[in-house]
């Protein structure tokens, strides 16, 4: 049964909730039912603390006038921690008041000394923009003798790529906190340091937000952005205290640590209050049993959206993509718009809006004009939009991290509000959506980085000794840095005079320029629009150039569809003319992975990736285990042979073509599992068929590795490498499966992903087995159609034999 | 397994940039250097002790910094005009100099100032390796003094004895200096936390009246858009100082011969760029003096309508509206196309003085500006719009015209799409419809009674 209703918006939610069918609680699970799970989210009361006594009384006094006369019990203890010189990371779910946890001692400290400067960090530039408000309107507040203040002028600047020439230098000049971005800290401050002087000789604070955006390639950049930061600190005696905050992931100690390399502390307990909440997982019926089709889960988040539209709850819709974002709000418009010329209560949101419409619709939101948004992941980020009833994700985020940040979105510190999950055919959604505790019970992902990848070491080592000569004795990053140095002297980039003297910068170049932290070389394609002029309308970075560009493609961009018409490889440009039509492209690519260098092989297991799904170690039976797990450097040669058309909605394949693209090569990091010819030889099946289970066991192992890894479906590759060529038909050789770090050097998944061997078996055969379709769909094995009828049978059969502890299903 | 080394050297390409002309040699292996001028293990000790240098490049060592000394007799010629002729010019014009600093007070001394760096991009790892300094010594020389940085440590002690050579000077003079070189110096004096002195010096930057005066196609006829053509200082060298260089480093060449320096010890490619920077200073010199010249002697000392032109904007950057006006009427009279015919030099001109003639509240000699300007064939849109919209204030405005007043604000209707524009000319025509029925209501009541 319900708790008694509190209010009306609280009974129209339970109202809604009935119609779904999540109204009963204490259910069990029911993965074969539409609703395939409800929980409940007691309601949590808020845990205060007074203001530490050594905060500056003029900022207390400010805070008061802004209506906080107490702290919630994690907030005072960031700021007693920062007060006290510590450097702290706070776990902040969305709506519990991270920013005054930073802002508090940053304030603190300028009021105390004026001189006091801090940089704030975050992944977006609005982000920095939303802050901002928040930031003036404190520091006006402290300032205004009206309202109590009596403070002095405190300066608070954004400073990105937009900021105006002509501004810049009196920002430098008058900012006492600067919002800012890494790519900016990267190429627009650092490299520019001495202008920045005063900032640096005086920095107390660097606030570093949203911390778990910081993984995979941005993470391992950012790392090294911030050894150069603390480089230049210490060239201005100055050796600032880092707070960082993050949404729940499972290692955010850790990450800080290795993102800052400093020591931290972990502020976890939220004092917060929070409303009851349900959470409640939709799979869309299945249609077509034979193919394992779903209906169309944009249908189904739809109907969800509308049940609750139609009680006058207000909601958020997170959509996966902006096609879908676009195709969503068309759906709510065309139910629940009222009037032309009234109010729009149905909104669209994403990137590629312009500031002003974000800001107005931001608004809408808060002021309840908007009673519906549509939104890609832009607003999962912490931009204030209040508090709205309900949260739809149509779609698995894709991580738990952030399914909970989306979720977090609907939520008011008192009342009732719900979640509602609807999953797409898609086979990671497939697997959590039928799993459901893997999602309440088990720990969030880590979030991992490599900032010692050397790519993007060596990068960073050029923009570092720019900005200051490398002295002697001097280290950056785990590598020895004048070994590479040494190598950069041969190109000509660096020169020391004997060994005692520092390496200093001897080129024109400005490297900070050919660096960019959102990927691993700077080297991309160049999307150019030839439909009336020419002009860029985007870039993809190299390695996925060929498959996201070569001739024919579809290339989506804001939902208008392009095609792609010529690519210059060497040249580096793809010029594509706009197009009607009702399919996109998947290219087929010829991948070989070569291991050059094993790191570790056999049953060892070092790492606890979300242990949960992981037995105990002792439990498993040593003789029956086969599969040899192994990870290392490896040598990737990928070509892309040709594609295939897709349509959309139903994902028909309604064509394909060949392509002739040029090779490319890497050296990365890779896991690898080796099937041993025994285990081959005793599957029941024909030699195509075994290929079959192979190549379907390979797919589901990378949609399982994606989910253990936080990582997306383009950082990581799969290959199969089904042995010699050579060997005379009916010899049986072992076959490998390689799920690589799709980065040259790697960006560290392959060692973790090592270390969860047994649990991506497991996992991966969980999901197969699960799987409702007869033989194979693209929520298990792949469609039916590029693998065989006997995909899924042998896909199992083989983790059967591997895993070993199951009995024979023959 | 490859070593660290390895794997680096598979991941670094060699620089696409840079380099020049000039192969990038490897540390401490130059072959082609005469053994006499070579001592890298000397340099490794310490470069001060360096004796080499001073047999290479003829300067000496003071207080830790390589410095160069270098004077050029007042007999000797530099193109035109003998080294003396200029430095008696500029003595006798000097008061002017506030004309091209904004009205800050820019006296003698001029320190001549001109830097040769590592790079154009700034930023921290870009340096100053050579500062050159020139002035004119009482009895007419030219006199240089260059700062050569010869190893990276050296930085901050070089940097300080430029400070007390900027402190003697009361004003510098530079070619594009603001934008470059100023801001340049201004980084590496912070990066050592030192102060930058320059910016209380008043800055005569030559580059920008430079370009009014005499780089061709640079009036602009649409001033607001105006692109920054190539005015390098070597071209005005040849056509407005007339002197020709022989064997000169170009300008590209001149990091990687430093870098080639750095890394082999060997001064010799040093030569041409300490000559390059002399010349450099020189030209600065006697382009400044030119200059001064021309502001001093008004706009009948002009060679032609452009730089009576120039004058009117020097002038009129200085406040000095009537001398600007003149200076206007001059270029306009000294346009040799007949009147109405396009002209880039004549569209500025009237178009300066049209606004130079409002300012003075001549506002009939602004319209008869603005109103030849019309006539111009192919009159640019933007001035065209600009002239219809000023015509339409005045006649509504001053002349109480509405007829005429419409007629120009229907026309600036047509002279351009910019929504802007448009929005503002629809405003006023409509407003001019209100008066205009507003008068004929009036008149035709005063008809009725």
């Amino acid at each position: 049964m319900l708790p008694a209703t509190t209010s009306r918006a609280d009974g129209a939610l339970d109202a809604a909730l009935e119609r779904l069918g999540g109204r009963e609680l204490d259910r069990p699970d029911t993965p074969d039912l539409p609703v395939t799970a409800v929980r409940r989210l007691p309601a949590v009361t808020a845990r205060l603390a007074p203001f530490p006594d050594a905060l500056d009384e003029r900022l207390k006094q400010a805070l008061r006038a802004r209506g906080i006369a107490e702290l919630y019990t994690h907030q005072a203890q960031v700021i007693e921690h920062a007060l006290a010189g510590r450097h702290t990371v706070v776990i902040t779910p969305t709506a519990s008041g991270k920013t005054l946890c930073y802002n508090a001692p940053v304030l603190d400290a300028i009021l105390r000394d004026a001189s006091s400067r801090a940089l704030y960090l975050f992944p977006t530039k609005a982000l920095a923009q939303d802050q901002l408000a928040e930031l003036q309107a404190m520091c006006e507040t402290i300032a205004s003798p009206r309202e109590g203040g009596e403070g002095p002028e405190i300066g608070v600047f954004t400073y990105d790529g937009d900021t105006p020439q002509d501004a810049r230098r009196t920002i430098r000049a008058r900012a006492h906190l600067v919002l800012s971005n890494p790519d900016m800290v990267h190429s627009g401050i650092l490299p520019h340091h001495p202008r920045w002087a005063k900032l640096f000789e005086n920095l107390r604070y660097v606030v570093i937000d949203e911390l778990h955006a910081y993984r995979g390639v941005f993470g391992s950049h950012l790392c090294n952005v911030l050894r150069r930061l603390r480089r230049v600190c210490r060239h201005y005696g100055s050796n600032p205290v880092f707070l960082c905050s993050s949404a729940t992931i499972a290692n955010p100690r850790e990450l800080a640590e290795r993102l800052t390399e400093q020591t931290f502390e972990l502020v976890d307990k939220n004092g917060a209050p929070r409303g009851e909440k349900f959470f409640v997982f939709v799979n869309p019926p299945v249609v077509n049993h034979q193919l394992g089709i779903r209906r169309s889960y944009l249908g189904e988040a739809r109907r969800v959206a509308s049940e609750f539209l139609k009680r006058n709850l207000q909601l958020i819709v997170f959509a996966q993509s902006r096609l879908a974002t676009e195709i969503l709000t068309t759906y709510l418009k065309d139910d629940f718009e009222g009037i032309p010329g009234a109010p729009e209560r149905i909104r669209g949101y994403r990137g590629g809006y312009l500031p002003l419409r974000r800001r107005e619709i931001e608004k809408g939101l808060r002021d309840g004009v908007v009673r519906a948004v549509v939104s890609t992941n832009a607003l999962e980020l912490g931009i204030d939009i209040g508090a709205l009833d309900v949260s739809v994700m149509a779609g698995y985020p894709g991580t738990i991290a952030a399914t909970w940040q989306r979720a977090g979105r609907a939520g008011r510190r008192s009342g009732r509000s719900a979640a509602v999950l609807v999953a797409s055919s898609a086979p990671l959604d497939q697997f959590v959506v039928r799993n459901p505790s893997y999602f309440f019970d088990a720990s969030p992902e880590r979030a991992l980085i490599d900032p010692d990848n050397l790519h993007i070491l060596v990068d960073h080592i050029k923009c570092a000794t720019f900005e200051l000569p490398f002295t002697a004795g001097e280290q950056f990053g785990r590598h020895d840095v004048h070994e590479i140095l040494g190598v950069l002297s041969e190109q000509g980039l660096v020169h020391r005079a004997d060994e005692q003297a520092p390496w200093t910068w001897t080129n024109e170049s400005y490297p900070a320029d050919a660096v960019s932290l959102r990927s691993i070389s700077s080297d991309n394609f160049v999307v150019v629009d030839i439909t009336r002029d020419t002009r860029v309308v985007g870039e993809t970075d190299f390695t996925s150039g060929p498959s996201t560009l070569h001739p024919k493609a579809i290339y989506i961009i804001e939902g208008t569809l392009y095609q792609v018409e010529r690519l210059d490889f060497d040249g580096r440009k793809a010029y594509v003319r706009e197009i009607d039509c009702d399919y996109y492209t998947t290219a087929i690519s010829y991948t070989r992975v070569t291991p050059i260098d094993v790191f570790a092989e056999g049953a060892e297991q070092t790492d606890t990736v979300g242990a949960e799904l992981a037995r105990p170690p002792l439990a498993r039976p040593s003789l029956a285990r086969p599969a040899v797990p192994a990870h290392g450097e490896v040598h990737v040669v990928s070509r892309v042979v040709g594609f295939k058309k897709i349509k959309f909605y139903t994902n028909e394949n309604v064509g394909s073509g060949d392509l002739d693209l040029p090779e490319q090569q890497m050296h990365t990091t890779s896991y690898w599992l080796t099937i041993p010819p025994e285990v081959i030889a005793q599957l029941p099946f024909a030699s195509d068929d075994r290929r079959d289970g192979v190549v379907g066991l390979a797919f589901a192992l990378k949609q399982v590795a994606q989910l253990l890894l936080m990582c997306d479906a383009h950082d990581i590759g799969i290959s199969i490498d089904s042995g010699d060529q050579e060997v005379a038909a009916g010899t049986i050789t072992p076959v490998k499966i390689f799920v690589y770090d799709n980065y040259p050097g790697g960006i560290g998944f392959s060692a973790p992903l090592y270390g969860v061997h047994d649990e991506l078996l497991a996992a991966t055969q969980k999901l197969i087995a699960d799987c409702p379709c007869e033989n194979g769909c693209p929520g298990c094995v792949g469609p039916i159609g590029d693998t065989g009828p006997f995909a899924k049978a042998a896909a199992l059969r083989i983790l059967d034999l591997l895993i070993g502890s199951e009995e024979p299903a023959f | 397994m490859s070593t660290l080394a390895d794997r680096i050297r598979g991941i670094v390409r060699p620089p696409a940039a840079g380099g020049g002309d000039l192969p990038l040699l490897p540390a401490h292996s130059n072959p082609t250097n005469p053994p006499d001028l070579r001592d890298p293990p000397a340099l490794a000790a310490d470069a001060r002790a360096w004796p080499v240098l001073e047999r290479a490049l003829g300067g000496e060592w003071r207080s830790g910094c390589f410095v160069i000394e270098h004077r050029r007799p007042a007999g000797s010629r530099h193109g035109k005009e003998a080294v003396g002729q200029v430095a008696e010019r500029l003595d006798r014009t000097a008061g002017d100099a506030p004309l091209l600093t904004h009205g800050k007070p820019a006296q003698p001394p001029f320190l001549f100032l001109d830097l040769e760096t590592t790079g154009l991009n700034g930023g921290a790892g870009t340096l100053a390796f050579l500062v050159g300094c020139g002035w004119f010594d009482g009895d007419g020389s030219f006199v240089t003094r260059q700062f050569l940085l010869t190893r990276f440590q050296d930085e901050r002690l070089l940097l300080e004895q430029v400070a007390a050579e900027l402190a003697a000077a009361g004003a510098l003079v530079s070619f594009n200096g603001k934008s470059f070189d100023a801001p340049l110096l201004e980084t590496r004096f912070l990066f050592h936390r030192l102060e930058w002195i320059g910016g209380r010096l008043p800055h005569v930057d030559v580059l920008h009246p430079a370009r009014r005066f005499w780089t061709p196609g640079q009036v602009a006829v649409a001033q607001p858009f105006r692109a920054a053509s190539s005015c390098s200082l070597q071209t005005l060298e040849r056509q407005i100082v007339g002197a020709r260089r022989s064997g000169d480093i170009p300008g590209f060449q001149i990091p990687a011969r430093y870098f080639q320096f750095i890394r082999s010890g060997d001064a010799a490619p040093l030569r041409a760029i300490l000559e390059h920077n002399r010349l450099d200073l020189l030209t600065l010199a006697a382009l400044t003096a030119r200059l001064l010249h021309l502001t001093r002697t008004g706009p009948d000392g002009a060679r032609d309508a452009r730089e009576a032109l120039a004058l009117g904007h020097i002038y009129a950057s200085a406040g000095l509206d009537d001398r600007a006006q003149a200076a206007y009427r001059h270029a306009i009279d000294r346009c040799r196309s007949p009147r109405g015919a396009y002209d880039g030099v004549r569209i500025d001109a009237l178009r300066r003085l049209a606004y130079a003639c409002r300012r003075a509240r001549m506002f009939d000699a602004a319209a008869g500006c603005w109103m030849e300007l019309l006539e111009i064939r192919g009159c640019p849109p933007l001035i065209e719009r600009e002239a219809t919209e000023a015509l339409a204030i005045h006649n509504e405005h001053r002349r109480r015209d509405l007829g005429a007043a419409k007629v120009f604000a229907l026309r600036t209707l047509e002279s351009g799409e910019a929504p802007a524009w448009k929005a503002a000319a629809q405003h006023r025509i409509a407003r001019l419809d209100r008066k205009l029925t507003r008068a004929d209501e009036a008149r035709s009541l005063q008809f009725d009674a």
